[in-house]
């Protein structure tokens, strides 16, 4: 269970959060969802390690995150299938995961070849292939339409057994991965 | 204008200079002073027929060679310790300052004092290919997309993975660039050093002993095969980088 015990940031004088705690079952599935700049990008930063509460405490925080970014984040020099399996992850289940999303004739195409819809698909196979108890969602569904999100939620759903923490404006995006809302302020 | 192939625009462009070269030695009609491309390449074909030229343009390109690989490998090292720490880079700073603003000429005479004249070029090639390779590197490191690192630290790969496929492909487009750069001025300070001190069985030294006896078509010669030694080895290291990138 990782926990977040009154946590608190600020970026210089500017207040971002303020004694927060959050607890994250095993296996429950959470969906952060507020106003831009409330917070939920930092909390996630906070959770995978990229930033250190100024006050207040993270217990039992995983290492390594298995996480979509806000951007994409691959690597321009890799093949779609190399980055999707760059965190140690087997090749084969990579294979199987960009296959199910819709991308198994780009295994080895280049990321720099795919549209932004595909190579969200991508960030999302590398996060499923990363060996982890915690899986992180920066508003992952961008630049997919309607039948692609749920299709992908489908395939997020199938591959990942663990937590879920997910950043989204949409209810229906949080609704689709059968998360819990938690409204930040 | 843009159907020409480029080899065409290139060897065009050559045959202009070299034509301007021989009109300008047909007016001033004094082989001393500018000797015409016909007398260049005659006196060229001599010299590659002696023993003494392959040996001096093969010790020549060993000096330099050795120098710019000492250069590339310090400076590497340096740009990459100057990045992950400060303190390092604060101690060395001056001194890349310093080499990069004293003109090569004064160190050939200062270093003349302290290092055995057949050393001097390697020392003078390393010394002024230094700075470029620390300062790409450095600024290489820099220029590493820090969201490339956070993605990388975040999803848990070990450091050697991340030197591997984030650090070095972003360091890659640098260093080959203080490659490129950096051969030419290794040629140019390599060939200056061994015109003032000498050593033996070098292009230099012959290029010193041609001026002396007024042998300017030799001048001329020697000065040609440094450009195409130098040409040759840029030529190489693109050949190089682009069956690496195919």
């Amino acid at each position: 269970m990782i926990e977040l015990r009154n946590v608190s940031f600020s970026y210089g004088d500017k207040e971002v959060l303020n004694r927060l705690s959050l607890t994250i079952p095993p296996q429950e599935r959470i969906a952060l969802m507020g106003p831009s700049g409330c917070g939920k990008t930092t909390l996630l930063r906070l959770i995978m390690g990229l930033e250190k509460p100024q006050e207040g405490q993270i217990l039992n925080r995983p290492h390594p995150v298995a996480a979509v970014f806000q951007e994409d984040r691959l690597l321009k020099h890799l093949t779609v299938l190399e980055n999707t399996a760059l965190a140690g992850g087997d090749p084969a289940k990579a294979a199987e995961i960009l296959s199910e999303l819709g991308l198994g004739d780009e295994l080895q195409s280049s990321p720099t070849s795919l549209s932004g819809g595909m190579r969200r698909r991508v960030a999302i196979a590398r996060a499923l292939c990363t060996p982890s108890r915690l899986l992180i969602l920066d508003e992952p569904f961008n630049g997919l339409d309607e039948q692609t999100k749920a299709h992908t939620a489908k395939v997020i759903l199938k591959h990942w057994q663990g937590a879920i923490l997910a950043v989204t404006h949409l209810q229906e995006e949080a609704e689709l991965l059968g998360a819990k809302i938690h409204k930040m302020t | 204008m843009n159907k020409i192939p480029t080899w065409l625009k290139k060897t065009l462009g050559a045959l202009f200079w070299i034509a301007l070269w021989w009109l300008i030695s047909l007016l001033l009609n004094k082989e001393l002073l500018v000797p015409t491309p016909a007398q260049t390449v005659v006196v060229l074909g001599g010299l590659i027929q002696t023993g003494d030229f392959w040996l001096a343009a093969a010790l020549s390109m060993a000096r330099i060679l050795i120098g710019f690989l000492l250069a590339a490998l310090l400076g590497t090292l340096g740009g990459i310790l100057a990045d992950r720490c400060p303190p390092f880079d604060w101690l060395f700073s001056p001194l890349l300052h310093l080499i990069r603003s004293v003109p090569v000429a004064s160190f050939i005479i200062l270093a003349l004092v302290w290092i055995h004249t057949p050393w001097l070029p390697v020392f003078i090639s390393f010394l002024m290919v230094l700075p470029l390779f620390w300062g790409n590197i450095r600024t290489g490191m820099a220029n590493t997309d820090i969201k490339e690192l956070e993605m990388g630290k975040v999803l848990g790969l070990s450091l050697p993975a991340i030197w591997q496929k984030i650090r070095l492909p972003a360091l890659a487009p640098y260093f080959r660039s203080a490659c490129v750069t950096g051969l030419g001025f290794a040629w140019k300070s390599g060939i200056a050093a061994e015109v003032i001190c000498r050593p033996d069985a070098s292009l230099g030294d012959l290029l010193q002993s041609a001026k002396l006896q007024l042998e300017t078509p030799s001048v001329f010669a020697l000065t040609i095969v440094v450009a195409i030694l130098s040409l040759g080895l840029e030529l190489a290291l693109n050949r190089i980088w682009k069956e690496e990138q195919a």
